[in-house]
């Protein structure tokens, strides 16, 4: 691990609060190139059929962004072994059209979720990401508070779960976004242990 | 206190008696109740008087009781300009009138309307011009008179617990209007499972439904229950729809929030707006259209007056005429416009319990009460001809007066949308048509005035089909004006507009209804011509001879009504970008500034001090080491079998034969010769070159790799990552040696990593890119690390540096730097024009190439003589500085304009950059620049770079 997450906040979270964690650190990984799918395949990793949507394996989630264009994340700190695998497997070298992708620098990500999250997003955010709409492991390519964002919804429980992945240099100025936003409905940061329940 | 006319349940349908509200009204204490607007509860106590007018300052009071005219504009202590009619009152709350000069009651201004006719319209294009130069002295005096309410300037949203935001809403169907055809459309539309939006602007939902009485009720109870159980309508009341945009985008204005939806599909349910009749006085307070007297007995019970005086010119006006009398209040006559009512036994009860009918007649004055500062009496004329009364009449004395003459639909909704409102000047009526694909209209603003028609028209558009033809029923009279020889009959009362004044307007040559609009401000005011579109188009129709169908109405633009700054400022956003080492920055004293959404250090130090830290930043790197954060520079990963042939084509200079370890500069011009950035490609790998860009083009650099080789078609990919890469610039004579500290696993010694070369290697354990590069002129690395450790090794570097002074430098004494170097920055010394030749860099072009962006376009441009040349100047210290944009002179004539000049602290003297004519560049030639304020220096040209001209300190 590159850094420490939050564990606690002084402020009580309960079990359906709405809140924001700082995943900015676990592990995270992209490929992309017109052999992408292959060699993700040719890794053992389960891929996401269609463009925009993703799946779950475990703690490791895997999005498709495009035809060519995956973006694998942990979940958990757990998952920092399999990414590690992946970038070691990776080479320039091997002749194949795949190219890695530091996500884990170039972007950061926060979790949100919690009672009113989705009108939370309406508030940053244009598409509709309520769960009758938005369904389990869809993703959007979008702006959210203005910069390019990717949301993923990360459950299938009734009340959405989201990832954000955006631009790592704003991702100080999304955190304040993002909790700006939700003080409305007394959102607030959340740790990463509450984090983990939530996705346990 | 006064005393409440109010009348008993069921009449009231908003206010609840058990909670009565104490306000002020201008310094005195009224009595109202829950559920009360402030004007509700004004008139409940006899208080018609609640503003003056814009211009002539003349009394006004409540036209619609809907909050759709501009009469009851107050001021509340932290909100200027609000509705009376539409302001909830609240106990405690102090209201005051604005736009006053004196007080409300005796307002020394409302002199000015004794002087209408020397304030013609227009009169302020023609009066105010001459003598010349007097203009800013009369703006000055307009300006103290123009605006209505004063802002409290210390009020503050957060100290208020007030929130303004905005919100993206969803929705398949948006049903704007909460009437019998809006709520019909949206339980038909949730019944086609689609899911509904129902918005209305008033507290509660039921619209007309819920001032006509309580014959109504039990339609309306059943209606609003039933779309209040539907899970698939959501329902929002207290909401304007205030613009229709493309594609069904709707901005719904609710109290604080804003809320942006894009429908499927939008119904308009939004009703028509009554018209008033123009007559001499028509302004006074007491004188409202017929469904404010509605408003007023059913949502507020409140009794208007005592005794009323109908100007009828429908039917309309007779039922509201006998809904008068069942609430007590003696109706001393009604004033038909017509021959006869349509409906001849309403009119005869009427008159059977004693309210006397005067047909063909009309209102011809009415008259102020002084006392009671309202209508008084009216003068009622027989009419001869449309427009025009006989010699004489009677006199009734009433204390309010209640107009029904005619609607217009609420037409700016759908004119926005793109469709057409037309005239039939037979029928007096209007009708919507061309609407576009997906948005349906229901209720009046469709025609439909009669129930059955209006749910039927609303159950077809929610399910998103026609319906058939609605009855027809004449409400519009088609000429309610009346001219008096005296004036002060008012087509619009925003603006004090008077029956001549449009006239006037059209003799003044604008006969156009848009151009009379602009000319007249008709239409212009806080109304936006609700209460004066019709008037305006049927008196320009008549004085230039043409239907009122062929003259039309004025364009309608958003909002539909006045919206706060507040509700628009809302959330906004306004992105940041941060460096990985920002907060070391801020710890160093750093000045930030911005570029783009980045913030980077100016200089580090206080800002009285700014321009000795620079100077000091800048002997720093030229004597000793300085270190800077260039993690902002664009960063491109070029990647697969053909990168090398990519940037070939794509960059000015010859990539191909690039070796792996080598870096080169790239220059960038568009296909019309335009240099657009600029940066270095680093090979690392036969496929792999790591390509920087400026902090601001990297994203068009981007844009125009994936397009170019979309076009291409090159086997390469191209990444975007500028945010994966930290980057800092060691720079001087003791780089190296500071460097050599922290990485020793790679050979760092001028033969193992020459000038222009990269290398992969750890700096201070981080895994790191290397480039030799010399933006600054010295001996220099830009070292690249993964974002996440950018300030380890900021932190490393400068520990390291600490025994050879190692000091942080901005991106002010970078610029200096870069200049001492005759280096040019993309944007700053480029413009939208400039090619390489101007800029003295044919060096980077690979003329040898079969191909690269721009090179045709160059190609041509260099069989040309030159226009101008980027030169370097020189000036002495002390002579005036001149900024970038002043000009350069030959005589008088400009021939060129200054891009760069700074103090350089190495040489002792000012130096610059200016595009100058061919024939200045010579060294040794004197150009003319004049500075900001008007001061000539002359400056003296100079070979490029002005520093180190050999390039030996870079490329030790």
């Amino acid at each position: 691990m590159r850094g420490q997450l939050v564990d606690s906040y002084p402020h009580a979270v309960t079990d359906s609060s709405l809140g924001v964690c700082d995943l900015n650190i676990l592990p995270r990984i992209g490929f992309k190139g017109a052999e992408a799918r292959d060699w993700l395949l040719s890794q053992e990793l389960e891929l996401p059929a269609t463009a925009n949507s993703a799946v779950q394996n475990g703690l490791l989630l895997t999005c498709r962004l495009s035809e060519t264009e995956f973006f694998i994340a942990g979940l958990s700190s757990d998952a920092e072994e399999q990414i590690q695998t992946l970038h070691e497997s990776w080479s320039l070298d091997s002749q194949q059209r795949c190219y890695l992708l530091e996500r884990g620098d170039s972007h950061a990500c926060f979790a949100v979720s919690g009672d009113h999250v989705s009108e939370m997003m309406a508030k940053l955010c244009a598409i509709d990401l309520r769960a009758k709409s938005f369904a389990p492991y869809s993703i959007a390519q979008t702006s959210v508070a203005k910069i390019n964002a990717i949301v993923v919804r990360i459950s299938i429980d009734p009340e959405p779960r989201f990832l954000i992945f955006a631009d790592m240099s704003s991702a100080e100025y999304l955190w304040s976004c993002l909790l700006d936003a939700m003080s409305e409905f007394s959102g607030t940061a959340m740790a990463y242990s509450d984090y983990l329940k939530r996705i346990k | 206190m006064a005393s409440q006319q109010r009348l008993p349940a069921p009449y009231g349908l908003l206010i609840d008696r058990g909670k009565p509200c104490s306000f002020e009204f201008d310094g005195k204490g009224y009595i109202g109740y829950g559920g009360d607007t402030i004007a509700s509860a004004l008139i409940a106590n006899q208080q018609w008087l609640m503003s003056r007018s814009f211009k002539y300052h003349r009394m006004r009071g409540p036209l619609t009781m809907a909050g759709h005219d501009a009469n009851t504009l107050v001021q509340l202590k932290s909100a200027p300009n609000t509705l009376a009619d539409k302001q909830l009152l609240q106990d405690g709350m102090q209201v005051h009138a604005q736009n006053v000069a004196g007080s409300l009651r005796r307002d020394w201004l409302s002199v000015l309307g004794s002087f209408a006719k020397f304030l013609p319209v227009g009169f302020y294009y023609k009066a105010f011009f001459r003598p010349r130069g007097i203009w800013p002295l009369w703006a000055k005096l307009i300006r103290r008179q123009a605006g209505l309410g004063v802002i409290d300037q210390s009020y503050s949203t957060a100290h208020n617990d007030e929130e303004f935001d905005k919100q993206y809403k969803f929705a398949d169907v948006v049903v704007v209007g909460g009437g019998p055809a809006g709520l019909s459309a949206a339980l038909a539309a949730a019944k086609a499972e689609e899911e509904v939006l129902l918005v209305d602007e008033n507290k509660i939902l039921g619209g007309s439904f819920n001032y006509l009485g309580a014959g109504y009720q039990v339609e309306r109870d059943s209606l609003v229950a039933e779309v209040l159980a539907n899970p698939k309508i959501e329902v929002l009341c207290n909401t304007i729809c205030n613009s229709w945009q493309a594609d069904h985008w709707l901005a719904l204005v609710n109290d604080t929030r804003l809320h942006k939806v894009r429908a499927k599909r939008v119904v308009l349910a939004t009703g028509s707006i009554e018209q008033p009749a123009i007559f001499r006085g028509n302004d006074l307070p007491g004188v409202v259209v017929s469904s404010a007297v509605l408003r007023l007995l059913n949502l507020y019970a409140v009794k208007p007056g005592d005794k009323a005086v109908v100007l009828a010119g429908n039917d309309e006006g007779y039922g509201t005429a006998q809904a008068l009398h069942a609430a007590g209040v003696e109706v001393v006559a009604i004033v038909d416009l017509r021959d006869a009512s349509n409906q001849p036994t309403i009119a005869q009860e009427l008159e059977a319990v004693g309210v006397p009918i005067f047909s063909k007649s009309t209102i011809f004055e009415a008259q102020l009460d002084k006392t009671a500062q309202r209508v008084g009496k009216v003068e009622v004329r027989k009419i001869t001809e449309p427009g025009k009364c006989a010699e004489t009449g009677r006199f009734l004395e009433c204390d309010f007066v209640c107009v029904a003459v005619g609607y217009m639909p609420s037409w700016q909704l759908p004119c926005m949308a793109g469709a057409q409102l037309s005239y039939d000047d037979a029928s007096a009526e209007f009708a919507l048509s061309k609407l576009p694909a997906g948005m349906r209209l229901a209720g009046s603003v469709n025609g439909a005035w009669q129930l059955d028609d209006v749910i039927a028209q609303g159950r077809a558009a929610g399910e998103n089909r026609s319906a058939g033809p609605p009855e027809s029923v004449p409400l519009n009279h088609p000429w309610p004006i009346f001219a008096h020889p005296k004036g002060k009959e008012f087509v619009d009362f925003d603006e004090d507009l008077q029956i001549a004044d449009i006239i006037n307007a059209t003799r003044d040559g604008y006969s156009d209804i848009q151009l009379v609009k602009r000319y007249s401000t008709c239409g212009m005011g806080p109304s936006q011509g609700r209460h004066s579109a019709l008037a305006a188009a049927r008196l320009v129709a008549d004085v230039t001879g043409r239907s009122v169908a062929e003259t039309g109405v004025t364009t309608a633009r958003p909002p539909v009504a006045a919206e706060t700054l507040a509700v628009n400022a809302g959330r906004s956003f306004y992105p940041a970008r941060r460096t990985n080492m920002h907060y070391r920055h801020a710890e160093a004293g750093a000045q930030m500034m911005q570029a783009g959404a980045w913030y980077r250090p100016a200089y580090y130090g206080p800002q009285d001090r700014a321009q000795q830290c620079i100077h000091n930043e800048v002997m720093a790197v030229r004597n000793s080491v300085g270190l800077i954060d260039v993690s902002t520079l664009g960063g491109l990963e070029v990647r697969g079998p053909d990168a090398g042939e990519f940037l070939n084509r794509f960059y000015t200079f010859t990539f191909t034969k690039l070796v792996p370890g080598q870096a080169r500069y790239a220059l960038l011009c568009n296909e019309a010769g335009v240099v657009i950035d600029d940066g270095v490609a680093a090979r690392l790998h036969e496929q792999h070159f790591y390509v920087t860009a400026t902090t601001g083009g990297v994203d068009r650099v981007f844009q125009s790799m994936l397009k170019w080789n979309a076009q291409w078609g090159l086997d390469v990919d191209i990444a975007n990552a500028t945010t994966a890469w930290c980057g800092v610039n060691i720079a001087g004579p003791d780089a190296r040696k500071v460097l050599a500290k922290v990485c020793d696993s790679l050979d760092l010694s001028a033969d193992a990593f020459p000038y222009m070369a990269v290398r992969e290697a750890k700096v201070a354990g981080i895994p790191a890119r290397l480039l030799r590069v010399g933006f600054v002129g010295e001996l220099g690395y830009e070292i690249h690390v993964p974002q996440l450790y950018g300030e380890a090794l900021w932190d490393s570097l400068l520990k390291a540096g600490e025994e050879f002074s190692i000091k942080p430098f901005g991106v002010e004494a970078q610029r200096v730097l870069r200049l001492e170097k005759g280096h040019v920055i993309i944007g700053q010394d480029t413009d939208a024009m400039s090619n390489p030749m101007e800029l003295q860099m044919n060096w980077a072009l690979a003329r040898k190439k079969p191909f690269f962006v721009g090179a045709r376009t160059l190609r041509e441009l260099e069989t040309k003589p030159l226009e101008r040349v980027l030169a370097g100047f020189t000036l002495p210290i002390g002579a005036a500085q001149p900024k970038e944009s002043c000009l350069v002179l030959e005589g008088e004539q400009m021939a060129g304009r200054v891009t760069s000049c700074a103090v350089s602290p190495t040489l002792n003297k000012q130096v610059g950059l200016a595009y100058v004519p061919p024939s200045a560049v010579e060294p040794g030639s004197v150009i003319t620049i004049k500075c900001e304020g008007g001061e000539r220096v002359d400056a003296t040209i100079q070979a490029l770079p002005f520093y180190d001209a050999e390039g030996a300190r870079q490329a030790v």
